[in-house]
C-alpha cells in the first residue's frame, strides 16, 4: 500500500471524538485519507453508493471502516450488520472504536464479524498511544485482499 | 349447642315450660295405657329434660332434674297413682334422665352436635343403656312391691323410653332449628303429606290387625329422611308411634279382637325402634353427605382457579363453574367435553395443550402447559392447566384425568410490564453511562492537547481544543438536567388541578419564549374550551418539550410556523403541535421517542426530550404519534391525554 492513499472511513457522530481521532492519525502520518461520516445512515450511504455519496470516483470504497456504536438514526451494530451480510462489502475490515465497554455490545460485534473492538481510551496519552498501536498494526503490519 | 335464640329465655320460664311439658308428655303417656298394664307405651317426658340437661351447663342441672321430677309426679298422682308409686316411679324416670345426661356428657366430651355420627351413635347407646337401667330398677320394684311380672315391665318401659328418647332427642337437641325452616320452605305440602299419610297408614294397619304391612312406613321413613333430614323422619316416626298407639290401645279394643294388647304395644315400639336405629343414621349420613357437597360446590363457586374431572372412556367432563366463567360462559352452559375447551385455546397453542393432554393419556404421570385461550366475547386470557391421570386400564391408558386451569393473564401481564421497566431500566443505565463518558473523553483529551499546544504556542489550535471543551461539559449539563426531569416523572409531584386547556398552552410557551424569539417563529394557539385536570406543571412540560423540539428543528425555515391546537376525534380529544419545520424521515420515526435517541448529532439536545413527553402522556394513559411526510415536509406531533379528560381523584 506504499505510496497510495489509504482510505478510512470514520463514522462518528460526537465531532470532537472524529478530531481527536483525526489528529492522532495525522501525527502518524501514514499516508492515508479520513472520510468523516456522522451517522449511521450516511456511513450506509456511502459503502452501498446511495443518495449523495453516488459517485464512486468521488467517494471510493474505504480500505477500512472505523465505526463508532452509538449512532443517530441507525446503530452502529445495525451498520456493521448490513455490511457485513453484503457479499461486495463483508470484507472490508470493520473496527469499532467506541466508549461502550459493555459486554453485549462486544459480544454483538463480534457475532456480526467485527474485525476488531477498541475502546475509546479517557485520556489523551491513552488515545495516543491507542491510536499508535491502530495505525501500526493496521495500516502498516496487517495485510490486505488486492480486492475487497 | 349454644343456641342464643333459646338462652333469651329467663330460667323460670324454661323451669316452668319443663315442668309443664314433662307433665304433659307423661300425663299423655299415663293415659294412653290404662289398658296395657302401669307402664307408658310412649314416654316423651324424660326426653324433655335430657334436651335441656344437653343444652345447658352442669350447674343448672338440678334444676331441671327438680322440674321433670315434679312434672312427672303430677302426672302420675293425676292418673291416680298412690303417693309412693308416683314418687318411686318419677324417681326412676329422674334417675334416667340423670343417666342419660351424665354419661353422654362424659362420653361425648360437652362439644356435642347430635348431627355428628360419631356423637349420635354414642347417644343411641346412652339412650339404650339409661332406659335399660331404669327399666330394670323400676320392674323390680314393681315385682317386689306389686308382683308384676319383671320382663313384660322392663319390656315395655325399655321401649317406650328409648324411643322417646331416640325420637326426641337428637331431632331437638341437634337440629331444633330445623323444625321451622320445614315450616317456612316451599316444600311444606309436602312435609303435610308425609304427616297425614305415616299416621293413617299406621292407624289402618293397626285397625285391620296387618302387622306385616308395616313395612309400607319404611318407604315413608325414607321419604321424610331424604326430604327433611333429622327432624323430618323423627316427626315421622314420632306420628306413627302416636297414631299406632293411640288406635291400638283407644279405637282397636272396640273394632276387632285384641288378643294380647301389651304384645301388640311392644311389637309396635320395638318396630319404631328398629326404624329409629334405621333412618336416624341415614338422616345423619345425607347430612354430613349434603354439607360436604355444598362445601365443596361453595369452594367451586368462590374459586377462580377452575377444575375438570374427564372420564375419557365416555368422553364427559365435567368442569367447575370457573373454568366456564374464564372463557365468558355461564356455569352449565359450557359443553362438557374436552373438545369444546380445546376450540377455546388459542389455535396457535391448541396442538402443544392437546399433545400434553394425550402424552398424560398415554402413560406420563401429569403434564402441565401455559396457552392462551379465546374468551367468547373475542378476548384472551392466559391460562396454566394442569393435569393428572388418576386410572388406568389393563394398557396403561388415562381412563380418567382430572386437573385444574388457573387464569394467570394479570401475573403475566404484569410480569411482562416488570421485564419491560427491567430492559428499560437497564437500557437507560447504559446509555447514561455511555452518554456521560463521551464528553468526558473529549473534555480528558482535549485537556491533553491543549497543555501541549498551549506548550508549543499553537494559539489557533488552543480556542479550538477550549471550544470542544466547552461544548463537552454543555452537553454533559443539559443530560444532567433532563435526566433528572425524567427520573421526575412517574413520582407523585403535584396535586392534581384543573386547569384551562388555554391556560395551560400559555404556561408552557412562556418557559420556552426565549427560543421562540430567538428563532423568530410564529406560534399559533387554536385553544378550544377544554378543562383538563391533572399535575399542572407535569402537563406543561408536554407542549414545552414539543414546542421546544419543533423550534429546534426547524432547519432553515424561511417563516417558521408552530400551530398548537385540539381536535375531537370519535371518543377522545387528540391535541397536536404542528410545525412547518425538517421533517422526519420515515424510515427513522420509531425512533424518536426511544430514550436518548438523536436524530441530528450536530444539534444541541440530549435525546431525552421527546422520550420525556412520551413517558407524561403514557403516565395519562394516552399515547402520542408523528406525521410528517419526510424531510423538509414539517412535522406533526398526536397525542392524547384520557386520564386528565376527566376528574380523578386516584393519582
Amino acid at each position: 500500500m506504499i505510496g497510495e492513499p489509504f482510505l478510512i472511513l470514520l463514522v462518528e457522530d460526537d465531532p470532537a471524538h472524529a478530531e481527536i481521532v483525526r489528529r492522532n492519525l495525522e501525527d502518524f502520518r501514514v499516508a492515508n485519507r479520513i472520510v468523516h461520516v456522522g451517522d449511521g445512515q450516511q456511513a450506509l450511504d456511502y459503502l452501498f453508493g446511495h443518495g449523495q455519496f453516488q459517485d464512486r470516483g468521488e467517494f471510493p470504497l474505504p480500505g477500512m471502516v472505523l465505526l463508532d456504536l452509538r449512532l443517530p438514526k441507525v446503530d452502529g451494530l445495525e451498520v456493521l450488520r448490513t455490511v457485513k451480510s453484503d457479499p461486495a462489502l463483508s470484507r472490508i475490515p470493520i473496527v469499532i472504536l467506541t466508549t461502550s465497554a459493555a459486554e453485549s455490545d462486544i459480544a454483538k460485534a463480534y457475532q456480526w464479524r467485527a474485525n476488531s473492538y477498541l475502546v475509546k481510551p479517557v485520556d489523551l496519552a491513552g488515545f495516543t498511544s491507542l491510536m499508535e498501536a491502530f495505525g501500526y498494526y493496521w495500516l502498516a503490519w496487517n495485510q490486505y485482499p488486492q480486492h475487497l | 349447642m349454644q343456641r342464643p335464640a333459646r338462652s333469651q329465655r329467663s330460667i323460670p320460664a324454661s323451669a316452668a315450660w319443663i315442668a309443664f311439658a314433662v307433665f304433659a308428655t307423661a300425663f299423655i303417656g299415663i293415659a294412653l295405657t290404662r289398658e296395657s298394664g302401669r307402664i307408658a307405651s310412649i314416654w316423651l317426658a324424660n326426653a324433655v329434660v335430657v334436651v335441656a340437661l344437653l343444652r345447658t351447663s352442669r350447674r343448672q342441672w338440678p334444676g331441671w332434674l327438680v322440674c321433670g321430677l315434679a312434672g312427672n309426679l303430677a302426672a302420675n298422682l293425676l292418673a291416680g297413682d298412690t303417693s309412693w308409686l308416683a314418687m318411686g316411679l318419677a324417681l326412676c324416670n329422674s334417675l334416667e334422665i340423670f343417666l342419660a345426661g351424665w354419661l353422654f356428657r362424659v362420653l361425648d366430651g360437652g362439644r356435642t352436635d347430635l348431627t355428628k355420627s360419631r356423637s349420635l351413635f354414642r347417644f343411641i347407646c346412652v339412650a339404650g343403656a339409661a332406659a335399660a337401667a331404669a327399666g330394670a330398677i323400676a320392674a323390680g320394684t314393681l315385682r317386689l312391691d306389686l308382683g308384676t311380672p319383671f320382663w313384660a315391665v322392663f319390656r315395655a318401659w325399655f321401649a317406650a323410653d328409648a324411643l322417646g328418647l331416640l325420637i326426641i332427642v337428637p331431632a331437638f337437641a341437634g337440629a331444633a332449628g330445623e323444625f321451622g325452616e320445614i315450616l317456612r320452605s316451599p316444600s311444606r305440602l309436602e312435609a303435610l303429606a308425609i304427616a297425614v299419610l305415616v299416621p293413617a297408614v299406621t292407624a289402618s294397619i293397626v285397625l285391620g290387625s296387618h302387622s306385616p304391612w308395616f313395612f309400607l312406613l319404611g318407604p315413608l321413613f325414607l321419604w321424610a329422611t331424604f326430604r327433611f333430614g333429622f327432624v323430618g323422619v323423627a316427626m315421622a316416626i314420632f306420628l306413627a308411634t302416636a297414631s299406632g298407639i293411640v288406635t291400638l290401645v283407644a279405637v282397636a279394643p272396640h273394632t276387632r279382637q285384641v288378643l294380647d294388647l301389651g304384645q301388640e304395644i311392644s311389637f309396635l315400639q320395638l318396630f319404631l325402634l328398629a326404624n329409629v336405629l334405621i333412618f336416624l343414621p341415614v338422616a345423619n349420613l345425607l347430612r354430613s353427605l349434603r354439607e360436604s357437597e355444598e362445601r365443596f360446590r361453595l369452594a367451586m363457586e368462590v374459586a377462580t382457579d377452575g377444575i375438570w374431572d374427564w372420564n375419557l372412556a365416555t368422553g364427559q367432563v365435567y368442569f367447575s363453574p370457573s373454568c366456564a366463567r374464564m372463557v365468558g360462559f355461564e356455569p352449565g352452559e359450557f359443553p362438557g367435553s374436552m373438545e369444546a375447551w380445546l376450540a377455546r385455546v388459542a389455535p396457535e397453542d391448541r396442538g402443544r395443550v392437546r399433545d400434553a393432554k394425550q402424552r398424560c393419556a398415554d402413560g406420563l404421570d401429569s403434564f402441565e402447559a401455559e396457552y392462551r385461550v379465546e374468551t367468547r366475547e373475542g378476548g384472551s386470557r392466559w391460562i396454566l392447566g394442569r393435569g393428572k391421570a388418576v386410572r388406568r386400564d389393563g394398557h396403561g391408558r388415562a381412563t380418567r384425568m382430572v386437573g385444574n386451569h388457573l387464569d394467570f393473564t394479570e401475573r403475566r401481564r404484569r410480569d411482562d410490564e416488570l421485564r419491560q421497566k427491567t430492559a428499560e431500566m437497564e437500557r437507560f443505565t447504559y446509555m447514561v453511562s455511555h452518554d456521560l463518558k463521551s464528553p468526558l473523553v473529549t473534555v480528558r483529551t482535549f485537556l491533553g492537547y491543549l497543555e501541549r499546544d498551549l506548550a508549543e504556542g499553537k494559539a489557533e489550535r488552543v480556542a479550538k481544543d477550549l471550544d470542544f471543551m466547552r461544548s463537552a461539559t454543555g452537553k454533559m449539563t443539559h443530560l444532567l438536567e433532563d435526566l433528572l426531569e425524567v427520573s421526575r416523572v412517574g413520582r407523585a409531584a403535584n396535586v392534581p388541578v384543573r386547569v384551562a386547556f388555554a391556560d395551560l398552552v400559555q404556561g408552557a410557551l412562556k418557559t420556552v419564549g426565549g427560543a421562540i424569539s430567538a428563532g423568530q417563529v410564529s406560534v399559533t394557539v387554536a385553544a378550544p374550551a377544554l378543562t383538563l385536570f391533572g399535575d399542572r406543571p407535569r402537563l406543561e412540560q408536554i407542549w414545552q418539550n414539543l414546542v421546544d423540539n419543533a423550534v429546534k428543528y426547524m432547519g432553515g425555515q424561511a417563516a417558521p410556523l408552530v400551530a398548537l391546537g385540539a381536535e375531537e376525534a370519535p371518543g377522545e380529544t387528540v391535541f397536536f403541535v404542528r410545525d412547518n419545520g425538517m421533517g422526519i424521515d420515515p424510515r427513522f420515526q420509531g425512533k424518536v421517542f426511544g430514550l436518548f435517541e438523536q436524530l441530528d448529532p450536530a444539534s444541541e439536545g440530549t435525546g431525552l426530550g421527546l422520550a420525556l413527553v412520551k413517558r407524561i402522556v403514557e403516565q395519562y394513559g394516552g399515547r402520542i404519534w408523528l406525521e410528517s411526510a419526510g424531510e423538509g415536509q414539517g412535522t406533526c406531533f398526536r397525542f392524547t391525554l384520557p386520564l386528565a379528560m376527566e376528574p380523578h381523584d386516584d393519582r
